[in-house]
């Protein structure tokens, strides 16, 4: 196992301890998959390649089935630890299987917008699914071993492994075929984008999360310091009256 | 002249143009995102104004924003301290959106849309929901009513419309909010506050108000102008936990997300805290209105805010109100702020008459673009199929021409079933994933032939023609069609008049005399946790998702496979 993969296993253990964020990530990812599955049927329609879509179309059952799968093992361990019925906001959304879309392009669901395929070409769409797919594979890996007591669990992560792993493998034949039809720098050029979209969101996101981290800290200290003396003055203050004339000639040019 | 109006960084933000005094396109950013009530800056929005109105941004006069940001963060600064040192963790929480865009709402605009800073203007917040409720109104005078959660200071405000100007008189400051009372309680209940007041609003219709004198109680009442009691409540300084433990001691344990709703059987608690609310709130609304109208003893009321979306609400104040004549603008909140925004600049700078009130549909068109599995049928074929399919029971998505502007689709992104079937309000909203049984369906019915199914409210057709009141059911509805008749007695109808919308009217008259009756259930084409559907890609996607049985986009037809 990678040293990466060593530090996501760490990271990733207290989801398997506590049963009921166990049960949260599994329908999580069932959702993800489900959707995937959809999106996958939307971009099938408009993919011209009639062997690139057969794959496609058996990938998206492919998803079809893995949410079903998720979903049937989250039941049983709901069932188990008598945690009620499912509910749309629970499940946990710190799964991200997102298959390195872009924020704009998805709705709520996390559903491909329509039109993603055609915007970006069934060269920049399955290299950006090459990507995701490996990261799925390596996500899944990681969290069959951290099931390795729970046979169940893990049963259900190394079935959909299987599929993730021809996943990959597709997705790698039509990039090749491409590149050996004299496509080759689009090809690489692609999966680049695909890698460095899925690097600098990652990259992005831990600078939004640092940043802000940091200056809820500053804040918090500022509060306690500089504005203390003006916040027990102020707590101490009278009211203003809740009623008041409105302004009679409200400019529309200042911002106050 | 080319006004440009935005709503954004609060709840559902939006775009409007207005040329020459006429809005001639308007959408909500979350159309596009597709996530509810975006607040987001609406660029796309705008971009989509910008397009359906031909011009580019270099060619607009003035870009007006519907709130004023400094104003507002003093607002929110003052409080923090005046809540010290109960605020500290809201505080950098707070400051950190506001540091982060909410402050620079000039630069964005001036970033965004690369115009000159000289055109951009401000107005205050409840200046421009006033002006989407009078100068979109049909009135040429009238009293002004606005009720929101928060503006700038001001929550609500009397004022006056009088041919193009709005003048605001009075105003109710915060944290003195009725909106944000509603949004507590809507949280206590465990719903989302600020999106789901209507779901309170709906399990209010099963309960009885047997916690309204605890509720009066916090509700103060000075001459009209209500007035909150602050311990129960922490949303002066804490946006994300509205309401503190003295309303837990006073109505008992909070419900969470998840748990059970007690809306049914021997325990109703969470019915009648519902019901309790929505007593107090249509009291403490009749108490302003009168206090307005002795302000400005006017016929005419427009009223607009959150709480303008509130049906039952709108119902009494039509029925025991001081005012003969009520007028909802379609979008009366956030969104449609943008459009009041734009229109009160615009009639500050020019003379002459007001447009006549826009339509609700200022959206994008559906697209000519065709996806895979449609089957083109003739313009004249449409009205049969759909019609033969409502007859069979079927659940029936259509989707047509300009997406509405405001909280639901009027009939051009629609659900529809046949009002006769037990099962179908229940039905539909499953096809979408919309689980709740509390929430009541529309039913459409032609403005003609509505006496003959409703006692109706008088003076109330713009309202009902956009489905913003309620209405009660008569004896001969409730023989027909039990289903769409909430707990209460009341129903939720649109009425659809034929020179406004002939399609549906005509679908709907057709209906009635093969079915007997012309009723139709109608929903929002918006799958649960999306938005209503934009264009026929969505809606395509939409209707794969969802359990419906078929879906009309123009001349289209997609069938379950």
């Amino acid at each position: 196992m990678k040293i990466s993969q060593r530090l996501a296993c760490f990271r990733n253990r207290s989801v398997w301890t506590d049963p009921v964020r166990r049960v949260r990530t599994l329908e999580s990812f069932a959702e993800t998959e489900a959707d995937g599955g959809r999106d996958l049927l939307t971009a099938a329609r408009r993919i011209s390649d009639p062997d690139l879509r057969v794959h496609i179309e058996h990938h998206a059952e492919d998803e079809v089935r893995h949410a079903r799968l998720f979903r049937e093992r989250a039941a049983e361990l709901r069932a188990d630890i008598d945690l009620g019925s499912v509910r749309a906001e629970e499940s946990d959304s710190s799964y991200d299987l997102s298959r390195g879309r872009k924020g704009v392009d998805v709705d709520a669901h996390g559903f491909f917008s329509a039109s993603l395929c055609d915007e970006l070409g069934e060269v920049a769409y399955v290299a950006m699914l090459h990507v995701a797919e490996q990261r799925a594979r390596d996500l899944f890996e990681m969290h069959s071993h951290l099931n390795r007591h729970d046979e169940k669990t893990k049963a259900v992560f190394d079935e959909i492994l299987k599929d993730e792993k021809y996943h990959v493998s597709y997705t790698r034949k039509f990039l090749d075929k491409w590149s050996q039809g004299g496509r080759e720098v689009e090809v690489k050029g692609a999966l680049k984008d695909a890698r460095s979209s899925r690097f600098m969101g990652a990259w992005k996101r831990l600078g939004i999360r640092s940043g802000a981290g940091f200056s809820h800290v500053v804040l918090y200290v500022l509060y306690w310091t500089l504005l203390l003396p003006f916040g027990l003055i102020s707590s101490r203050s009278k009211a203003r009256p809740h009623v008041q004339p409105a302004s009679a000639k409200p400019s529309t040019s200042s911002q106050y | 002249m080319r006004v440009l109006g935005i709503s954004a960084f609060h709840r559902d933000a939006a775009a409007a143009l207005i040329v020459d005094g006429e809005v001639v396109a308007a959408a909500q950013e979350e159309r596009y995102t597709r996530k509810p009530l975006d607040p987001a800056f609406p660029k796309r929005a705008i971009g989509y104004c910008l397009e359906a109105g031909g011009i580019e941004s270099a060619e607009l006069d003035r870009v007006v924003f519907y709130e004023k940001p400094l104003k507002k963060f003093e607002r929110v600064l003052a409080l923090h301290m005046k809540a010290f040192p109960r605020s500290a963790r809201s505080f950098s929480r707070t400051l950190f959106l506001w540091l982060g865009d909410r402050l620079w709402v000039k630069n964005r605009i001036l970033q965004e849309l690369g115009v000159d800073g000289g055109i951009v203007h401000f107005t205050e917040h409840q200046l421009a929901v006033a002006a989407n409720a009078y100068l979109t109104s049909p009135f040429e005078q009238a009293a002004v009513l606005t009720i929101d959660d928060a503006g700038e200071w001001a929550t609500a405000t009397l004022g006056e419309g009088d041919g193009r100007s709005v003048k605001l008189k009075t105003e109710v400051l915060f944290p003195h909010s009725l909106g944000l009372l509603d949004s507590a309680v809507t949280q206590y209940l465990g719903f989302v506050p600020g999106q789901e007041e209507f779901k309170r609003e709906a399990l209010g219709a099963f309960g009885t108000p047997r916690y309204a004198d605890a509720l009066r109680g916090l509700v103060g009442d000075q001459d009209g102008f209500f007035s909150l009691e602050q311990e129960p409540f922490r949303f002066a300084y804490d946006s994300e936990r509205l309401y503190g433990p003295a309303l837990e001691e006073l109505l008992g344990p909070p419900r969470f997300s998840g748990d059970p709703l007690l809306h049914e059987g021997s325990d109703t608690r969470h019915a009648d805290v519902a019901a309790s609310l929505q007593v107090v709130l249509e009291e403490s609304v009749l108490k302003l209105a009168r206090a307005l109208h002795e302000q400005v003893p006017s016929t005419h009321l427009c009223f607009a805010g959150e709480l303008a979306t509130n049906r039952s609400l709108n119902a009494r104040l039509l029925d025991e109100g001081p005012f003969e004549h009520l007028w909802v603008p379609p979008s009366p909140s956030k969104a449609g702020a943008a459009i009041g925004a734009a229109l009160y600049v615009y009639h500050q700078e020019n003379e002459g008459r007001r447009a006549p009130s826009p339509p609700a549909a200022l959206g994008e068109s559906v697209d000519d673009r065709a996806e895979e599995g449609a089957q083109q049928l003739e313009a004249d074929a449409v009205p049969a199929q759909l019609l033969q399919r409502l007859e069979q029971g079927q659940l029936v998505a259509w989707v047509r021409g300009r997406m509405e502007f405001g909280p639901h689709s009027l009939g051009n992104r629609s659900l529809l079933a046949s009002a006769l079937d037990a099962q179908a309000p229940r039905n539909l909203y499953g096809a979408i994933q919309i689980g709740e049984p509390f929430l009541p369906c529309r039913v459409a019915i032609p403005a003609e032939r509505a006496a003959e199914y409703l006692d109706l409210p008088p003076s109330a057709n713009g309202l009902l023609t956009y489905g913003l009141v309620n209405a009660k059911a008569n004896d001969a509805l409730r023989e027909i069609a039990p289903a769409v008749i909430h707990a209460d007695g009341t129903v939720w109808p649109q009425l659809v008049d034929a020179s406004a919308d002939p399609e549906l009217h005509a679908l709907l008259t057709a209906f009635g005399e093969r079915a007997g009756h012309p009723l139709l259930v109608h929903a929002d084409f918006a799958p649960r946790g999306s938005t209503l559907v934009r264009n026929e890609a969505d809606a395509v996607n939409a209707f794969r998702r969802s359990n419906l049985d078929c879906l009309f986009v123009e001349t289209r037809l997609y069938e379950r496979s």
